[in-house]
C-alpha cells in the first residue's frame, strides 16, 4: 500500500504576533517555520496505525529548498521516503491552494498513492482545502476528521474512526483510493532522538519540478478566489441572543450591544434561598430545555 | 434564472439542528439586502416534516429529497444533488454549518463549484459593486482578515454552530416547497461500520454538547467529586477553570477560557464556584444556556448567566444530585 502524507511549512503563529491598527500585510519576521501541527499529527496516526510490512509513507510538500528542513523532520518522525515539489517558475506568493491541490494530485498520480492524508486545517489559514479538493481532483473517498485508524485482520482494508456529532464516533471504511484528513489532537508527534535526526539528514529527498511531473501551465495556474484587503485587530462577532422579555432595548442598553458585539445577556431567572427550591429549579430548566429527558 | 442563496438544513436524530437555524437566520438577513431568495436544501429519508421549521426561519424556497438512501450522510450522494440544482440558478453564497458533516461537505463543494470558500466567518456584507466581503480569523485568531470575492463568484460559508444565534422564529412566514427528485443516486464510497458513543471522561471539550466547570469555590480536589455525579447524570464533560488547572485538580485539556487558547460554545455550561474571570467569560460566553452555582450575587458571571442558583455549593450540589436520582427512579416507576 502506497501511502502519501501531505504536509506543509507554516509560520508559527503561536509565536509573538500582535495586530493594533489595520495594515496591507502582517509582520511575521518574529516568526519561525515549522510544520503544521495537523499534517504532523497526520503522519504520526498513520505511522502509529500502518505497520511497516504492510505501507511505504512518503510526506510530500509544495515548497521551495527552504522547506527541507520540514521533510527531514518528517523522515526522523516514521516517513519512509520524502518528495518535494517546485520548480524555479513557480514563485511562493503566487501559489494559492487551488494550485497547490492540482500539483499535487500531478505528483500522487506519479506515485500512485492507495492513501492520501493530509491535516484538516493549517495553523495561520484554517481552511482545511486541500484534502477535499484532493478527493475531487482524484475522485476519491473522503473521510474527514479522522483519529483512529485499525488495519483489518486480513490487511485488506482500514476502518477510520471519525469525527461524529457531539464526541460520537464513526466507524467507517472505504474503497480505494481514498483521502482522509486529521485533526491536529488526533496523535501527538513522537520526540525524535539525536540518532532518528541524523539518519533521516542522509535520506535522500526527491525533487519533481513541472516537467517531471508532466504538468503543463494551464493545468496548475488558477485565479485566487478572493483578495485580501486588509488585516485587522480582532473584533468580537455580533451574536442574536434570544430576549427575555418583549420589551424594546433602552439607549444605553443598545450602545452596550454595539460596544460587545452583540447583546448583552441579562440573567432573568436568580434563585435565592432554599437549596431544595433551587435543585428543583434546576432539574426543571434542564427538562425544559431539553437537556434532560424524564 | 434564479438568483439564490442556499443553506444546507442539517438534521439529526429527527430534529433540525440549531445550528442550520443560525444559517438560516444568516442567509435571510443577506438575502433581504441583495433581494434574492433563500433556498435551503432538506436531505434524508423523512426529511419533508422539516418544511414549515425551515420556512418559518427564514427559507423562501425548501428542495426536499427524500430518500431510503439518503437516511446516512454521503459525501457522494449530497454533491450530486448539490449539483443538479446548481446547473437551474445562479447561486451566490452556500451557507453551511460546520457540523462534521458539514464542514466535509462545504469543503468539498467549494472544490466541486471551484468556487470562494470562507471558514468561521465573522461578517459577510455585500458591496455596492455586488461584489462580497468577508471577514475571516486568522493566525488562531489573532488577527482578521478581509477577504474580497467577485460578484460573479459562488462563497462557500461555514460557521460554527453556536456562533451566531438563532434568529427569531416567524410561523406566518410562507414558502414554496419543491419536492425533488432523489431516486436515481451514484454509490457511495464508503461503508459505515457503526458508531461509537463517546465517553465523557475522554471526549475534547471542543466536541462535548455540556460541560461542568469547576471553580475557586471548591476547597479541596476531592470536593469535585460533588460534581461528578450530576455531570454523569447529564452526560456533561467536568473541566475548570485556569485556578483550578493551577493547582493540579483538572488537567490542561479540561480548562476553560480564553487562557487555554480554546473557546467552547455548548449546550449547557454549568459554572460551580466560579466568579468568572474576563478570560474564563471570553471563553465560553457563546454557551447556549449558562447556569452558575455562587455564593455571590454580584458576581460577573451571575450577570451573563440564565439561570443563577445562589448558595453554598456544598449544599446546593448534593440537593441537586438527590433530586436527579428522585425524578430518575419517578420516571422508571412510570
Amino acid at each position: 500500500m502506497q501511502i502519501i502524507v501531505c504536509v506543509k511549512s507554516e509560520l508559527d503563529a503561536t509565536g509573538p504576533i500582535k495586530l493594533i491598527e489595520p495594515v496591507d500585510k502582517i509582520n511575521t519576521k518574529d516568526l519561525v517555520q515549522t510544520i503544521n501541527p495537523a499534517d504532523h499529527a497526520a503522519l504520526t496516526l498513520v505511522r502509529n496505525s500502518i505497520p511497516h510490512d504492510m505501507g511505504m509513507i512518503t510526506v510530500i510538500t509544495v515548497s521551495p529548498a527552504s522547506a527541507e528542513k520540514i521533510l527531514r523532520i518528517c523522515l526522523a518522525s516514521g516517513a519512509d521516503n520524502a518528495v518535494r515539489v517546485w520548480d524555479e517558475s513557480l514563485k511562493e506568493e503566487n501559489l494559492n491552494a487551488k494550485s497547490v491541490a492540482s500539483l499535487l494530485h500531478k505528483a500522487i498520480q506519479l506515485l500512485k498513492a492507495d492513501l492520501v492524508v493530509c491535516g484538516s486545517e493549517g495553523l495561520c489559514e484554517t481552511s482545511g482545502y486541500i484534502g477535499p479538493a484532493l478527493a475531487e481532483l482524484l475522485d476519491a473517498a473522503q473521510i474527514c476528521r479522522v483519529d483512529h485508524m485499525e488495519v483489518s485482520d486480513d490487511k485488506q482494508s482500514i476502518l477510520f474512526h471519525r469525527k461524529h456529532n457531539y464526541g460520537n464516533r464513526e466507524v467507517i471504511t472505504c474503497l480505494k483510493p481514498a483521502v482522509i484528513t486529521v485533526d491536529y489532537d488526533a496523535a501527538k508527534p513522537p520526540a525524535v532522538s539525536m540518532k532518528e535526526s541524523i539518519k533521516a539528514s542522509k535520506v535522500p529527498i526527491m525533487h519533481l519540478d513541472l516537467e517531471s511531473l508532466g504538468c503543463k501551465e494551464d493545468e496548475w495556474t488558477h485565479n485566487a478566489n478572493a483578495n485580501v484587503l486588509q488585516y485587522m485587530p480582532p473584533r468580537p462577532r455580533t451574536k442574536k441572543i434570544k430576549q427575555a422579555s418583549d420589551k424594546p432595548l433602552t439607549p444605553q442598553q443598545k450602545m452596550q450591544q454595539m460596544l460587545g458585539g452583540g447583546a448583552a445577556k441579562q440573567s432573568s431567572n436568580i434563585i435565592e434561598g432554599d437549596s431544595k427550591k433551587a435543585a428543583k429549579e434546576f432539574v426543571d430548566f434542564l427538562i425544559a430545555e431539553r437537556i434532560l429527558n424524564f | 434564472m434564479a438568483h439564490e442563496i442556499w443553506v444546507w438544513a442539517e438534521h439529526l436524530n429527527n430534529e433540525l439542528r440549531e445550528s442550520s437555524l443560525e444559517m438560516l437566520g444568516e442567509a435571510r438577513k443577506l438575502a433581504d439586502k441583495m433581494g434574492c431568495t433563500v433556498s435551503a436544501f432538506l436531505i434524508g429519508d423523512n426529511a419533508s416534516k422539516f418544511t414549515d421549521s425551515v420556512i418559518s426561519y427564514g427559507a423562501d424556497l425548501v428542495y426536499v429529497f427524500e430518500n431510503e438512501g439518503l437516511k446516512d450522510f454521503s459525501i457522494e450522494k449530497y454533491l450530486y444533488l448539490f449539483s443538479s440544482k446548481k446547473k437551474e440558478s445562479k447561486v451566490y453564497m452556500i451557507f453551511i454549518a460546520a457540523t462534521p458533516d458539514g464542514s466535509a461537505l462545504a469543503l468539498r463543494l467549494a472544490a466541486r463549484f471551484q468556487c470562494g470558500y470562507v471558514a468561521n466567518t465573522v461578517t459577510t456584507a455585500m458591496q455596492p459593486d455586488l461584489s462580497i466581503k468577508s471577514t475571516v480569523p486568522v493566525y488562531l485568531g489573532k488577527g482578521h482578515c478581509v477577504l474580497r470575492f467577485e460578484a460573479s463568484e459562488t462563497l462557500v460559508i461555514s460557521m460554527k454552530p453556536g456562533s451566531v444565534g438563532i434568529t427569531g422564529e416567524n410561523k406566518t412566514r410562507k414558502g414554496e416547497i419543491e419536492i425533488c427528485d432523489a431516486t436515481s443516486l451514484p454509490e457511495s464510497k464508503t461503508i459505515i461500520k457503526g458508531y461509537i458513543k463517546a465517553d465523557p471522561n475522554t471526549v475534547s471539550m471542543d466536541e462535548t454538547e455540556d460541560v461542568a466547570a469547576a471553580g475557586s469555590g471548591f476547597r479541596t480536589q476531592a470536593d469535585i467529586e460533588l460534581l461528578k455525579p450530576i455531570a454523569d447524570s447529564i452526560g456533561a464533560v467536568v473541566g475548570g477553570s485556569k485556578p483550578m488547572m493551577d493547582k493540579g485538580w483538572i488537567p490542561r485539556s479540561r480548562l476553560i477560557g480564553q487562557s487555554s487558547g480554546r473557546r467552547i460554545s455548548p449546550r449547557l455550561c454549568l459554572c460551580t464556584g466560579i466568579s468568572g474571570s474576563n478570560q474564563f467569560i471570553e471563553g465560553m460566553k457563546d454557551s447556549r444556556n449558562i447556569i452558575v452555582i455562587n455564593k455571590d450575587k454580584g458576581a460577573p458571571l451571575v450577570k451573563l448567566a440564565d439561570m443563577a442558583l445562589i448558595g453554598d455549593l456544598y449544599e446546593i450540589l448534593p440537593e441537586i444530585e438527590r433530586e436527579l436520582k428522585s425524578r430518575q427512579a419517578t420516571t422508571y416507576q412510570k
